[in-house]
């Protein structure tokens, strides 16, 4: 532990009851310090994507592929209704657990044992929160200066104090005039700042903006729209429909301390799906590139500034955006490289290097088995090759369906075996696009123009796999077939473990080196948010979260019938195991 | 709009229903969706009402199919409820599952859809 902090030892002595001040004592403040170096701290989980190497992955191996095959459940959290599961990813510091669960609440709990410490329940304008569909979970929570950041579904950002979870600052960010956008995303701190992107894809409000705020006032110092908000996008939406263009940013992106640059990823454009078809530069709802939407943006950590850029799907025509996924640091051979998903089941590796504008594509791969909106991508170039248009009308068996061939789901990076592990889901859809009527610029209002049906791609049932792969070449060492796609992160450890939470309820170990299966426990409900591990107590837990009813989640029913037709969609819990 | 306008579209409905057009076909919507459906005499002007349109604007992130097909949301031909709850139903939404419409749909909008889901025959039956 770094630094002990006056206010946190006093307060603690305060208290009264038992196990609370044992964890008390332990808890240290989580300077910038501590999370630059996040990945040299295996013992906690600080923030999202576990450091700022994106990895997913963890130096502990108590756990080990020797050994997991003992793993038993140490302790459960049921937060009680969670309308669409627990999507969040929990974090870990200094012994004590914070999780998210739907509409606003933060869990406080004892990392060994699961006793409570505090919990938090945002008030909510019902109206706002619910009146979208992106709501009302949540993904997750930041730390950061003795605070507990969250967003919320109706556009605010809380800091909580970390000990008590009493609120310090509570500011509203995004407003219905401003767009109806919210935050279901986790923040990620940086630099004593809180830095989150706002959902709103689908909502005709530019423009879609990423955020950073002061973390120890909730001010805003400085506000990036993803569209419309310089010269080179605006020019890229012809009638300038960048005023109903949605854009957002609503998964968490990373900072790259090498060059003090925010890395995120960004929304798909409104309306989804354009009728114009293959004419989409001069004709249609959103004639053009639509820049900054479906793209990937790096901007100066300090100022908001746009640095570089690259739009994987240029005009995107299928709402495969780049804001799901990871941004994974990797030095190979003295060069940087940041490697990112997206929706489409692309991963492109660009050099991290941001001087290049727009960024320089190292690679570019398909993951996908199935996919037909595109012929592939072009390595060199990172261009999509022989795009499948969606004009006006019908079209049958479009591959992959709306959902993607790859969710908002993190994969993992081993630095050990120097495999990435990602999980891919297959399966398509029947479209219809129609022309649809414009909503007012900046009305918050959706704008979608299509009626679909899901489907298995021709021949066969939907499924998904888990592969383990070289990450810049995208050689595949090797893969696992699932029958249901697993729709939760992933998590890799030294102990040569991967831990797959399985989408009907079965959470898996595997070896990493081999995708052997080393254990499977049935957690009783599907699982599509985080996992961690951390330490308590010197002891090595995994915690993995619990619960269905996320959007991709929805198509489990048609496409697979049981057991994911009786799934409940409200309920979810947090599943902690150790081993004995 | 008024209330001619639903009312069009409801004998739209009935017709189509008891004339069975397009029942065959699980992918087709009972109503054909893309008709537009203008009150005549129209008092006062306005925008005739596209319910395919709408379905698509609105509904279709959830509702498969024009609501011919289970999706993420239910399957809505054959609904069991009642003209009276599917108009509450799309007015307020449900918690936590479907938002509610009546703050961006006005009451014709959403009387066309009661009329348009009352109307869908069931494909699966
Ligand atoms: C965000 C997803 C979502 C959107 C958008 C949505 N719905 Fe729903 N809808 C649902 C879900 C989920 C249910 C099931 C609720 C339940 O289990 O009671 C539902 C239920 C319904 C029902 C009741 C069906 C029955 O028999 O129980 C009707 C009617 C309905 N929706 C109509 C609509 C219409 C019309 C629209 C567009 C104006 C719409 N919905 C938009 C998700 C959605």
């Amino acid at each position: 532990m770094k630094r002990w902090s006056t206010r946190l030892t006093g307060a603690a002595l305060a208290l009264s009851a038992t196990a609370m001040i044992g964890i008390s004592m332990q808890a240290g403040a989580v300077e910038w310090d501590r999370l630059r170096n996040a990945d040299k701290d295996p013992n906690n989980w600080l923030m999202y994507h576990g450091s700022f190497n994106g990895h997913h992955y963890s130096d502990l191996s108590q756990i080990n592929a020797q050994n997991v095959k003992n793993l038993q459940v140490a302790w459960i959290h049921t937060p009680g209704a969670s309308k669409r599961g627990v999507q969040s990813f929990p974090l870990a510091v200094d012994g004590v657990l914070y999780y998210a669960s739907a509409s606003g609440q933060v869990w406080a709990l004892d990392g060994a044992s699961g006793e409570m410490v505090w919990k938090y329940q945002a008030k909510l304008d019902q109206d706002r929160s619910e009146g979208t569909f992106y709501n009302p979970y949540t993904r997750g929570l930041a730390v950061g200066y003795g605070n507990v950041y969250i967003g919320t579904t109706d556009g605010r950002m809380i800091a909580l104090d970390m000990k008590s979870g009493k609120v310090v600052w509570d500011k509203t960010i995004l407003t219905v005039e401003g767009g109806n956008k919210g935050f279901t995303g986790a923040p990620v701190v940086v630099k004593g700042m809180v830095v989150i992107g706002s959902n709103g894809g689908e909502l005709s409000g530019c423009c879609g903006p990423i955020f950073a705020v002061d973390a120890k006032t909730g001010e805003v110092r400085w506000q990036f729209d993803t569209i419309g908000g310089d010269e080179r996008s605006k020019a890229s939406w012809g009638n300038d429909s960048w005023k109903t263009g949605g854009g957002g940013g609503w998964m968490t992106g990373n900072y790259d301390e090498s060059t003090n640059s925010i890395w995120w990823g960004t929304a798909n454009p409104a309306p989804d799906y354009d009728w114009g078809g293959d004419k989409w530069k001069t004709t249609g709802a959103r004639p053009g590139d639509n820049l900054y939407s479906s793209s990937v943006v790096v901007l100066n950590a300090d100022t908001g500034e746009l640095k570089s850029w690259f739009q994987e799907m240029p005009h995107d025509a299928w709402d495969f955006d780049s804001a799901v996924g990871e941004f994974m640091k990797i030095e190979r051979n003295g060069t940087q490289y940041m490697v990112h998903p997206n929706k489409g089941g692309i991963i492109f590796v660009y050099n991290a290097d941001p001087a290049n504008a727009p960024l320089k594509v190292e690679n570019a791969y398909m993951v996908g088995k199935t996919f037909n909106y595109v012929k592939g991508v072009d390595p060199k170039t990172g261009q999509l090759m022989g795009r499948r248009e969606l004009p006006e009308g019908k079209h049958t068996n479009v591959c992959p369906a709306i959902d993607g061939n790859i969710s908002w789901n993190a994969g993992s990076y081993n630095p050990n075996t120097g495999l990435l592990y990602k999980v891919v889901q297959e399966w398509c859809f029947d479209i219809e696009v129609v022309k649809a009527d414009a909503p007012p610029a900046f009305s918050g209002q959706t704008y979608f123009g299509a009626s679909w049906t899901s489907t298995h791609p021709e021949g066969r049932k939907a499924f998904g796999h888990v592969s383990a792969r070289d990450p810049l070449s995208g050689k595949i060492k090797w893969e696992k077939e699932y029958k249901y796609p697993p729709l939760a992160s992933l998590l890799s450890t030294k102990g040569n473990v991967l831990f797959v939470p399985g989408a009907d309820g079965i959470i898996e170990a595997l070896d990493t080196r081999t995708g052997a299966s080393l254990w499977r426990h049935n957690d009783g409900i599907g699982h599509h948010g985080g996992i961690i591990t951390y330490t308590a107590k010197g002891k090595q837990f995994v915690a993995v979260a619990t619960g269905w009813g996320s959007h991709v989640s929805g198509n489990y029913c048609p496409l697979f019938g049981e057991p994911f037709c009786s799934m409940p969609t409200d309920n979810g819990q947090l599943l902690v195991f150790a081993l004995p | 709009m008024n209330v001619f306008a639903s009312q069009a579209l409801l004998a739209v409905a009935m017709a189509a229903m008891t004339a069975g057009i397009g029942v065959h076909a699980a992918d087709e919507p009972t109503v054909e969706p893309g008709a537009e459906v203008t009150a005549t005499p129209a008092p006062p002007p306005a925008k005739p009402i596209n319910v395919k349109t709408m379905f698509a604007m609105n509904c279709s992130w959830c509702h498969d199919g024009y609501g011919l097909h289970a999706g993420k949301g239910p399957k809505l031909a054959g609904t069991q409820m009642t003209a009276a709850q599917v108009y509450l139903r799309i007015a307020k939404g449900k918690s936590g599952m479907m938002p509610g419409f009546e703050k961006t749909l006005s009451k014709d909008q959403i009387d066309a859809f009661v009329a348009y889901i009352k109307g869908l025959k069931d494909p699966d039956s």
